[in-house]
């Protein structure tokens, strides 16, 4: 017992020692205070390119989506994507356009480890999406048997007042091309929550969601150009 | 980290596991299903030998039907169905019979593949009764929205 008191004063006097010694080291550092890597704090807004190119190429879409992060931490951004969407979709059977906004946030955490002060990103994120529409049949043909020949629907029909809720998984890339300028690709995901359908119509396509497959799932891509605002900077 | 990624890929192919909803294989436009019984024992069915089947009104070529059960198309572009049905009771013995059906024409949505399809509200009908005992619709009121069950039955 006497034997192990002794110990720990001399643990004690030992320790006391150490973190005096780290108190000098730290006052060292203070003057070498540009070898301590920071990195920067900000709001970094863009935009989306994937839908002006689409639209240039196909006339039957046409929006505009503008993304924004924000860090809250070394590896943790909140991120969010407001957009508005009108695309008509084209099929044997039936054309309709859906024309709506939509609002997507979440959070997005940096999986990849960037050397001295680059600020790249390979992320993993989800979001939470949410978006109001409205559909229309623009024409249609019925589904009988061949004999008849073909007859058309009662076109064209509104549908007002839609809306959906969805989750996403994002997978994505921002890097950083020159001076706080950044070009990110993405692509996530998507599960279908809740959906306000039409009367004798079923949401085949959700602004914000894009083509709503059978089982409620759907994906996207996103190619965007963004600018981070540094607002502060912080000890890696 | 290498293994997270992995994983998160897997996953979100797992997430947007997209089904073939392209092809039209689900249920269209039902056709009308009648259905033979015997006049003496309407119990039993008694099947019709090659009864042809003239849609009044349209350019659309005679059918022929046999069996005790028969399928015929309903017509898409009018709330009015008449059919001659001409039947050979022996080598000498030829009859006709006129069939009226009326119904209400109903747009239904299937889906992304095969659109709307017509279903057909409220049919009633009529019949002269040169070869027909009696016609009767199988429920009161009668929809033809699907091919699990006839819809007529007719005894002769």
């Amino acid at each position: 017992m006497l034997i192990m008191k002794r110990q720990l004063i001399l643990l004690f006097l030992i320790s006391l020692f150490t973190f005096k010694g780290d108190l000098l080291l730290a006052q060292q550092d203070a003057s070498v205070n540009d070898t301590i890597i920071k990195n920067k704090y900000g709001l970094r807004v863009g935009v989306d390119l994937f839908n002006p190119i689409a639209a240039m190429i196909d006339d039957q879409r046409s929006g505009l989506e503008l993304v924004a992060d924000y860090r809250i931490g070394r590896k943790w951004f909140v991120a969010g994507e407001l957009g508005y969407l009108e695309n008509t979709t084209d099929l044997d059977n039936l054309n309709f356009t859906t024309e709506g906004q939509y609002i997507k946030v979440g959070a997005d955490y940096n999986a990849y480890e960037n050397w001295l002060d680059m600020e790249n990103l390979i992320y993993v994120g989800a979001r939470y999406g949410f978006s109001t529409f409205s559909q229309t049949l623009n024409s249609g043909i019925l589904s009988t048997d061949a004999i008849f020949g073909e007859q058309a629907i009662t076109a064209p029909q509104e549908f007002t007042g839609l809306n959906a809720h969805w989750i996403e998984l994002v997978v994505g890339i921002k890097a950083e091309l020159f001076n706080n300028l950044y070009l990110g690709f993405s692509f996530s995901g998507k599960r279908m929550i809740t959906t306000k359908e039409p009367d004798n119509f079923r949401n085949l396509f959700v602004p914000g969601f894009n083509r709503v497959f059978l089982n409620n799932s759907g994906f996207g891509f996103n190619y965007t150009i963004s600018y981070l605002i540094p607002l502060y900077k912080k000890a890696k | 980290m290498k293994r997270f990624f992995i994983l998160l890929i897997v996953l979100l192919l797992a997430f947007s596991a997209c089904e073939r909803d392209d092809i039209c294989i689900d249920e269209t436009t039902p056709e009308l299903i009648i259905k033979f019984l015997d006049a003496t024992d309407t119990e039993s069915a008694k099947a019709i030998s090659n009864l042809k089947i003239k849609i009044l009104d349209t350019e659309i070529d005679t059918l022929i039907r046999s069996g005790d059960s028969i399928f015929i198309p309903l017509r898409i572009d009018s709330d009015i169905t008449q059919l001659s049905l001409t039947n050979q009771i022996d080598s000498q013995d030829i009859r006709t019979d006129t069939l009226s059906l009326s119904y209400e024409r109903v747009e239904s949505f299937v889906g992304r593949a095969c659109g709307f399809r017509l279903i057909f509200n409220n049919l009633t009908l009529q019949s002269t009764s040169n070869w027909i005992q009696n016609s009767n619709t199988v429920n009161e009121p009668q929809n033809v929205d699907n091919e699990a069950a006839a819809h007529l039955t007719i005894s002769h």
